[in-house]
């Protein structure tokens, strides 16, 4: 089958056409050796040779003189030059008809490819609302290339375009223009950049109706408002709480279902099985893992959700402009915010939202940093601990000592990410400062098509790339706190306590004795390396908790009772704090490195972020404990 | 002067850029070049950076690379 490839700037209705072509039947992937996504779907038409064509969505791009990965991954497919991706038979070059020069400034590039080439003039209406008018029969005489008037969000002209590239196809008829430059991608002179502007308007000149000075759009008023000192700011902290709000506490009653479902689904499964080995290891590590799996989608769909439909608006670039100047001192940019935001809710969709920061380096320093924010899966822990273990004290008369702990828990891990981000930049991002440059389009309405495609999408990915990892080291930690097993039946503490997790629980407890753990608690923190709020629940099942008393305040009175070998009590203010400092900067989350690894390309920054965030939570829960417990022994 | 000090609503002609390499080229590309007419939108409402507007659309910069574009009224 051929193939066409669209072509075009960032926001210009690329991906809508994409969509409204190709309907559901899309295949997505990354180009080899680069966290660039791929996109293409089967176009049928009868208009087509052969009746249908593979259509490739390239990432939008102003210009074939790459700077970026996924500029250089369009200049690559034009030249045919990826492994495994046949050369595109024909363009279709996606031209924004509200802003023609620069747009013709990439189809000078694309038209020296020496690719067949149609153009599709969209966003008409964008345009008509500036005062902007383009004849398109003109434009095609001029450019001698055919141009459809489109309009992809109504799924106009459609019909026509497929006819323009089907005759395309079978005429062979080159453009009737001179190239500049003989491989578009070389770094333009600054001479051909001028000759390419200039060429565009010596096309545009007879068929471009400009109003003498820019029209007031709708689209201004909006950002006079939205860009306002004051209320510019408030609008923007009230969508940022709301889509926080979506993924924090909106996402949680899907996932409690789906967390029920699961089981349930387990326990139909399972009914009738004779326990041993082998339900032990569908229920403990297959089912599990398939929750632990299937629990993120609400998050990773909510935050798309309201991602996608900013990104479509056009407010998503707002955002970037509103908050640069709070990460240009982190050597970051703006695009890092919602990546951040997320991740106090969960580092997994925040990490995948990184993809929209267009500079490589920044990304990586962004999904590095990304996991120290307080995510949900924190809390847990914070709550069984504090509630047990910190008095609820009032400190100067209005805080209550236990809402000051949790709030200094939440602090922790965005104040360390500050000097993590610095050296970061200093060691990883030195030598290159990304330049700053963001296009702020027109609002317009979101299609909803293209938003939801854009939330399946993402958790298909989610489930495709991360599943499989994820359910291993489930099935991995399963393996090593069941086996070996006990000669004679014992309970669940016991059994645990002489497995592979204890075994190594107790080799390692002088390592982790100057935080003030035993082996058990060590052995708790370990069992939580496929996440961090299993702890409570390996907890439970070490302090022997019994059947009838599941809840928060068994398993607290357990903790309390709780005795070294020599008597004294286990737990205190400065082992629970030391416990607590621990699990707010440690990377014990499994999907979390599993989707650094995707998203950045390698395993090796998986590995960077899994060291680094140990040797910070052991330094902070070391620190903390000795610091504690010194002055609790001065108060004594 | 340069184009980080017009003030908002402000409009000039680009005289030169002081950008080298790779940063010349994509503001050139981007539609910064000499003798095209510039306008200072507004600015970030913590300052930094600037939003303008280019033939038919509007683009962000950092003051950093503000200071480095020569513009006259």
């Amino acid at each position: 089958m051929s193939s066409v490839a669209l072509v075009g700037n960032p926001n210009v209705g690329k991906t809508t056409l994409f969509n409204a072509l190709t309907g559901m039947m899309q295949h997505t992937g990354n180009y080899p050796g680069v966290t660039v996504e791929w996109k293409s779907g089967q176009w049928k038409s009868a208009d087509l040779p052969d009746g249908a064509m593979e259509l490739v969505d390239l990432p939008g791009t102003y210009s074939l003189a790459a700077q970026s990965p996924d500029e250089a991954v369009v200049a690559a497919t034009l030249l045919g030059e990826i492994p495994g991706l046949p050369r595109p038979d024909a363009v279709i070059a996606v031209i924004d008809a509200s802003n023609p020069e620069r747009n013709l400034y990439l189809l000078s590039q694309l038209i020296e490819v020496g690719i067949p080439v149609v153009v599709a003039l969209n966003m008409v209406d964008a345009a008509a609302a500036k005062g902007l008018k383009v004849d398109a029969v003109r434009l095609s005489k001029n450019l001698g290339i055919p141009v459809c008037v489109i309009r992809a969000n109504r799924r106009e002209g459609l019909k026509g375009l497929s006819e323009a590239v089907g005759a395309r196809l079978r005429d062979t008829q080159g453009a009737s223009f001179t190239p500049l430059c003989k491989d578009p991608r070389v770094a333009s002179s600054p001479d051909i950049i001028r000759e390419r502007y200039s060429w565009a308007r010596r096309m545009l000149v007879d068929c471009l109706e400009r109003p003498e000075t820019p029209l007031q759009t709708f689209s201004d008023r909006i950002d006079r408002l939205v860009t306002h000192k004051f209320w510019g700011l408030l609008i923007f902290f009230g969508m940022m709480a709301l889509v926080f709000q979506s993924i924090f506490s909106w996402a949680r009653p899907v996932m409690d279902w789906l967390d029920l479902g699961v089981r349930g689904a387990g326990d139909l499964l399972l009914a009738g099985m004779p326990q041993g080995t082998l339900r032990s290891l569908l229920q403990d590590g297959v089912i599990a893992g398939a929750g632990a799996v299937l629990i993120f989608l609400p998050q990773i769909a909510a935050l798309f959700f309201f991602i996608s439909l900013l990104e479509d608006c056009g407010y998503m670039a707002r955002t970037a402009f509103l908050m640069d100047k709070l990460f240009s001192r982190l050597g970051l940019s703006g695009r890092s915010f919602i990546p951040m935001l997320s991740s106090f809710a969960c580092a997994v969709p925040g990490i995948m939202s990184t993809r929209s920061i267009d500079n490589a380096r920044e990304r990586l320093v962004t999904m590095l940093v990304a996991p120290l924010m307080t995510c949900s899966a924190r809390l847990p822990v914070f709550t069984v601990m504090i509630a047990a273990f910190v008095p609820s004290t009032r400190v100067f008369g209005i805080f209550n000592m236990q809402g000051v702990a949790l709030l200094g828990m939440y602090l922790l891990g965005a104040a360390t990410a500050i000097p993590v981000a610095l050296v970061l930049r200093k060691t990883l991002m030195k030598n290159v400062s990304p330049m700053f440059l963001i296009e702020l389009p027109a609002y317009k309405w979101p299609d909803t098509r293209t938003v939801l495609q854009r939330v399946y999408l993402q958790c298909r990915a989610f489930v495709v790339r991360a599943g499989s990892v994820i359910m291993l080291v489930s099935v991995l930690v399963w393996a090593l706190s069941y086996f070996p097993r006990a000669s004679a039946p014992v309970d669940a503490s016991t059994q645990l306590s002489q497995s592979a997790l204890g075994r190594m629980g107790k080799t390692l407890e002088p390592a982790f004795k100057p935080l003030g753990w035993d082996y058990r608690i060590t052995m708790a923190a370990l069992a939580s390396f496929p996440a961090r709020e299993v702890v409570v629940a390996t907890l439970g099942t070490i302090f022997n908790l019994s059947k009838d008393q599941t809840d928060d305040v068994g398993l607290r009175q357990n903790l309390k009772d709780a005795v070294w070998p020599d008597g004294r009590p286990l737990f205190n203010l400065a082992v629970a704090l030391s416990l607590m400092v621990f699990f707010a900067l440690c990377a014990q989350c499994a999907s979390t490195l599993v989707v650094i690894a995707k998203e950045s390309g390698s395993w090796k920054w998986a590995a960077f972020a899994f060291c680094y965030m140990t040797t910070l939570a052991y330094l902070g829960a070391w620190g903390t404990y000795s610091l504690v417990f010194r002055l609790m022994s001065a108060g004594a | 002067m340069r184009l980080d000090e017009l003030k908002p609503g402000e409009s000039a002609v680009i005289v030169s850029l002081k950008h080298e390499g790779l940063r010349l080229q994509r503001l050139l590309e981007m539609g910064l070049f000499e003798g095209g007419a510039i306008t200072l939108v507004r600015r970030a409402p913590l300052g930094d950076p600037i939003e303008v507007r280019l033939t038919d659309y509007n683009l962000s910069l950092r003051q950093a690379d503000a200071m480095l574009i020569e513009v006259k009224p």
